[in-house]
This record gives C-alpha cells, structure tokens and sequence, in this order.
C-alpha cells in the first residue's frame, strides 16, 4: 500500500527540492550591494517590475489566440490519459477519441477559414 | 479491465442527427460560396430537425418499457421521446420563420448551426437520467440561446437581451448546479432513481442539506421555465432577441424545462413531495398573478406575449404541482397546444414587424387582420387559444390541469386558475379588437413600407402548421391524450 505512493512521494520530493535550492542557491551565490540601492529593487533575471502597471492597449488577436489555445490545450490534455489505458480500452477508447478529434476539427476549420488565426 | 457501457446509438439519435446537422451548418459557413450560404444551412438544419422528428416518434415507437441507457446516465422512455418530438417541430418552424427575417448576412449560417445545436442540448436535456447529464445538457442548450439572442448585433436590444439573459441565466444555472451539488452531499449519489433510493433507506427526507438541495434545483429550473419568481429576465429578453429566437425560446425551452422538472421532482424526490407539490403550487399561483397582471398594462406585443408565457408556466405548473398520473398527462398534453400558440404568436409579430420595421405594439396591430387576413385569423385563433376558449387545444389543456388539481383536492388552485384565465381576456381581446376594429387610418400607419407586404411562403407555412395544431388540438383530443398518457406511463409516480 504505502510502497504504491513511493513514486508519489519522490515526485512530491522533486517538486519542493528544485524551487527550493533555486531561491536558497541565488541568495547564497548573488552578489549584491548591502545596501538597498535601486538595482537591488529590480527584478531578477525574469520577473515582474514594481510600480504602477503602465496602460497599455492590446489587440484583440491576444485574446482570441489565448482562448484558441485553451481549446486545443484542453484536447491534448485529455489525449493523454487517453494514452496510457488505450490498450485496455481498444477500438472503443480509439472511436470515442477520434469523434471527439473529430469536432474539434470541425471547429478547426471553422476559426482558421473564418480567420480567426490570421494576426 | 476497464469497464466500458453499452452504448445505445438509437437512443441518441435525436441528439446525434441535430449535433450533425450543426456541424455541418458550421462547415458550411465558411465553405460554402457566400451566395449560396443561407440556402444550405438553413436546409442542412431543416433536415436536421426532420431526422430528429423521425428519430424521436421512431424512439417513441420503440421504447414501450421506459429504461435507462448507456450506463445508466439517459433515459430511453416516451416521456422524453415526445418532448423531442415537440422541440424538434418547433425548432423545424424556427427554421421556416428565421427564413425572410431581416439578419445581418454574416452570421446567419451560424445562426442555423447554433439553433440545430441549441435542439440537440434539448434532445439530450430530456432524457437525462442523473445530476451530471441534467447540469451538462442544460449549459449545453443554454449556451447556444445566449448567442442566438444577441447574434443580430445591428438590431437594437439583441445585444442587451443576450447579455441580460446570459447573466441571468448563469445565475440559474448557478442555482441548479449548486442544489445537485448539497443533494449529491446529502445522499452521495448522482442518478436519481438513486437518489431516491438514498432518500428512502437513509430516511433523509428531513435532511436539511436534501430540502436546500431540492429548492435550489427547483429554482434552476424555473429560471429556465421562465416561472415567477424566476421570471424577470424573460420580458426583456423576449423582446430584445431577434423575433424567431424569442419564438424558438417561448415554445422549446419552456417545454423541455417542465418535462424536465416533474421528470426530477417525481423520479429523485418522491419522500419529499409533501414539500415540493406546496413549493411548486406556491410557484404556479405566483407565475399566474405576475403574468397575467403584468400583461395587462404592456403595450409591446412581444412583451405582452413575454407575460403571456409566463402565466402558461403557471397553468402548466399547476399540473406539475399534483405530482399525480393525471398531472403528468395533463402537462404532456398542455405543451402540445402550447408550443404551436406561442410559437404563432410570436411568428405573426415577426411577419408585422418586417412589414413595419418598428417594434410592434398593440395600436400598430391596427387594421392587421384586413389587411392580411390568413395572419389575422391565425393570431386571433392563438389568442383565443392562450385565453383557454372552447375550439382550441387551449381550452382543452387548460381543463385538463384544473381537472388534475381538483383530483388531488386542491380547489383553491383551481380558482386562481379560473380568475386568472378572466383577467387574461382583456388583453388577449385587445390584440384582437386592435387588429380587426381600429381602422388603420385612424392611425396613420398604412404607408409605412408601401406596397404589398411581403409574402413569406415559409412564414405563412408554420404559422399554418401552428393554426392547425391549436385547432386540431381540440378536435383530435382522444389520440393526443393517449399519447401523453403513454408518455406519462414511463413516469415512476
């Protein structure tokens, strides 16, 4: 029973180690000024600036293009698990994901003819 | 092994043709030359809608003994069968009245899509036999109407009816899905031949979280049946929608909603009928005051007929609410009349309203039924039908919910019922009186398109099957009451 979570445990394991040694890693080997001077406000490597949020205006292809993602993300998120039983759910598992497939393809051809894709 | 049901193809076919049909709609929107677009999806939906027809009597045919299918989560029974037949007539009607409505050409073949879409959720909605199905076919059909409502974005109000009516209908939705989520708590399970089961041997019927579990569902449903006090977005949105959505709307959501809801309320909650038959006649009497009340003063007719269906709701209801064989076949045979008057009414108001090109109200009905007498007949033929007057299927579906709520004891309901119907006649009269007995020149709006108006073959044609619906209702009433009967039988009360 409790070998059965084994692997659960190591990945939980890995999953606080990495995060962990990377913040506890750059305060250990980053070299910066004692003092707070106005380089050690700046985001580090990647990051968020401080201060007010500038306003900006988007295009709306951002946000058609996100949802779009999502769509499509949400079809490789089910093909997955999809992947692992497929051998024990055979022709069947295979049919229902293909008539799945299937619509989304239809909506495919839908956005991409109706130019949804073009920037 | 991984345990996989048994699935029954036939039993989905209603849904599966009209799912087709939307996709292929949705195909030819951006396949099809621009020209021709219209013609096709409107006939691929038709088709649709034909096949579901065809499906749905074969199915009703076929599924004497009512049993519940691929794993237990839909139901392949009369009950639901005959509800597809009435939605899928609607929606067939739909198509016919949207034909020569004046939409922007951009969308319209996504209109089809969504409106073939919109009775494949309805298909699927009916026959749900657990939690699960019921919330996902719901958002299914809802989600469809949302879009359909605001989709002629150049007309005013379509946009505001559809946003008014996306919030909330959210909200109801909100309700619903809470009320299965405390009912799956109380009894942990989700089919409700199960939850009933749940009820009976834990002796939950006094369960507080079950009673708050059931209102909620309660209440989600009668967001969709338009029922007070659920009602307030339905005048708004009924006259802000393009004119064939609020048509397609009035008859099929509303129908499908009621099958439903006494489907719930009979199959999962029968310890608890002692509360829901009180709430439900609470709701009727309310839905009844509201409606007809507020109708009273409207002078848009679309609102009008927007309070008109709201009082349906509670004449219906009032079958609901006796929870007994002869309020399921009375409600069964009260949709049917029901789905034709209201779909024919709102189908003449979009003939005047292309005529007109102004929103309609009661004094610019003026000289209507002169000057386009097959329309004229046919709106008075409704209205006489929604006021429950003898010769229409109206008088007969009216007569049969009292004579249910009498059979259980409840008088009182019967009253209301009959002082509502009287206080429904004024303004059913007043949209007779002001089609044929106010000369239009005392109005000044004869010249307002010029010409002949148009002709409209397709418009004409539902608002014909609809007047020989309305009409044979009350002639042909012994077959239409055996089939409800049939479909009722398939009910566990």
């Amino acid at each position: 029973m409790l070998r059965d979570w084994l692997p659960f445990l190591i990945y939980g394991l890995f999953a606080l180690v990495v995060p962990t040694s990377m913040i506890v890693a750059s305060f250990v080997f980053a070299q910066r000024p004692a003092r707070r001077t106005r380089a050690r406000g700046l985001p580090f490597e990647s990051g968020v600036s401080r201060g007010a949020m500038k306003h900006q205006r988007f295009t709306i292809s951002f946000y058609l293009t996100a949802m779009l993602f999502i769509l499509f993300d949400i079809e490789i998120v089910f093909m997955y698990p999809l992947a692992v039983i497929l051998h024990r759910l055979a022709w069947f598992g295979f049919a229902e994901f293909a008539f799945f497939v299937a619509i989304l393809a239809v909506a495919y051809v839908y956005i991409w003819r109706k130019g949804a894709l073009e920037w | 092994m991984i345990h996989r049901p048994s699935v029954d193809w036939f039993a989905l076919a209603p849904a599966l043709i009209l799912l087709g049909a939307s996709g292929l709609a949705l195909l030819e929107a951006v396949l099809v030359p621009r020209g021709a677009r219209k013609v096709v999806a409107a006939a691929t939906t038709a088709l649709g809608f034909l096949g579901g027809i065809v499906a749905a009597i074969w199915l009703y045919v076929d599924s004497v003994h009512g049993e519940r299918v691929i794993a237990n989560a839909l139901y392949r029974d009369r009950w639901a069968a005959l509800a597809i037949v009435i939605v899928c007539c609607v929606g067939l009607a739909s198509v016919a009245v949207s034909w020569s409505e004046r939409m922007s050409e951009r969308h319209i073949a996504e209109y089809y899509a969504l409106l073939a879409a919109a009775g494949a959720g309805m298909a699927f909605f009916v026959g749900a036999a657990n939690l699960m199905t019921l919330f996902l076919s719901l958002e299914w059909f809802s989600l469809c109407l949302y879009v359909m409502c605001a989709v002629d974005s150049e007309l005013e109000g379509s946009l505001e009816a559809g946003l008014k009516y996306l919030i909330v209908g959210s909200f109801g939705s909100a309700a619903l899905l809470f009320g299965s989520a405390l009912v799956y708590g109380a009894t942990g399970k989700l089919g409700f031949v199960e939850i009933a089961q749940a009820t009976a041997t834990g002796g939950l019927s006094h369960d507080a979280l079950l009673v708050v579990g059931l209102a909620l569902v309660l209440a989600g449903l009668g967001f969709k049946a338009s029922a007070a006090p659920f009602h307030m977005w339905t005048p708004d949105v009924y006259e802000g929608a393009p004119t064939p959505v609020t048509a397609f709307m009035s008859a099929a959501t509303k129908t499908v909603a009621l099958v439903v809801a006494l489907r719930v309320l009979v199959t999962a909650f029968p310890q608890e009928a002692r509360l829901w038959t009180w709430a439900v006649a609470g709701i009727a009497v309310a839905s009844l005051a509201i409606g007809n009340l507020a109708a009273l003063v409207q002078r848009d007719v679309k609102r009008m007929l927007a309070y008109s269906s709201i009082s349906h709701a509670g004449f219906m209801l009032i079958a609901v609410a006796t929870g007994t064989p002869l309020g399921g076949r009375a409600l069964m045979y009260y949709l049917i009349p029901y789905s034709a008057i209201a779909f024919g009414g709102f189908a003449v108001v979009a003939a005047r309203e292309r005529e007109l090109g102004v929103p309609v109200t009661v004094d610019n009905l003026a000289g209507f039924g002169w000057e386009r007498p097959f329309l004229g007949i046919s709106m008075t033929l409704f209205m006489l039908g929604s006021a429950g007057l003898p010769f229409t299927g109206g008088f007969v579906g009216k007569f049969y919910a009292f004579s249910a709520a009498y059979d259980h004891g409840w008088i009182w309901l019967v009253i209301v019922g009959v002082v509502a119907t009287i206080v429904s006649l004024y303004y059913y009269l007043g949209v007779v009186r002001a089609m044929y007995m106010r000369p239009a020149e005392e109005l000044r709006l004869a010249a307002v398109a010029g010409g002949s108006p148009p002709r409209e073959a397709l418009l004409q044609a539902a608002v014909g099957a609809a007047f020989v619906v309305t009409f044979g209702s009350f002639f042909a009433v012994q077959p239409l009451i055996e089939l409800a009967r049939h479909a009722a039988s398939s009910l566990p009360f």
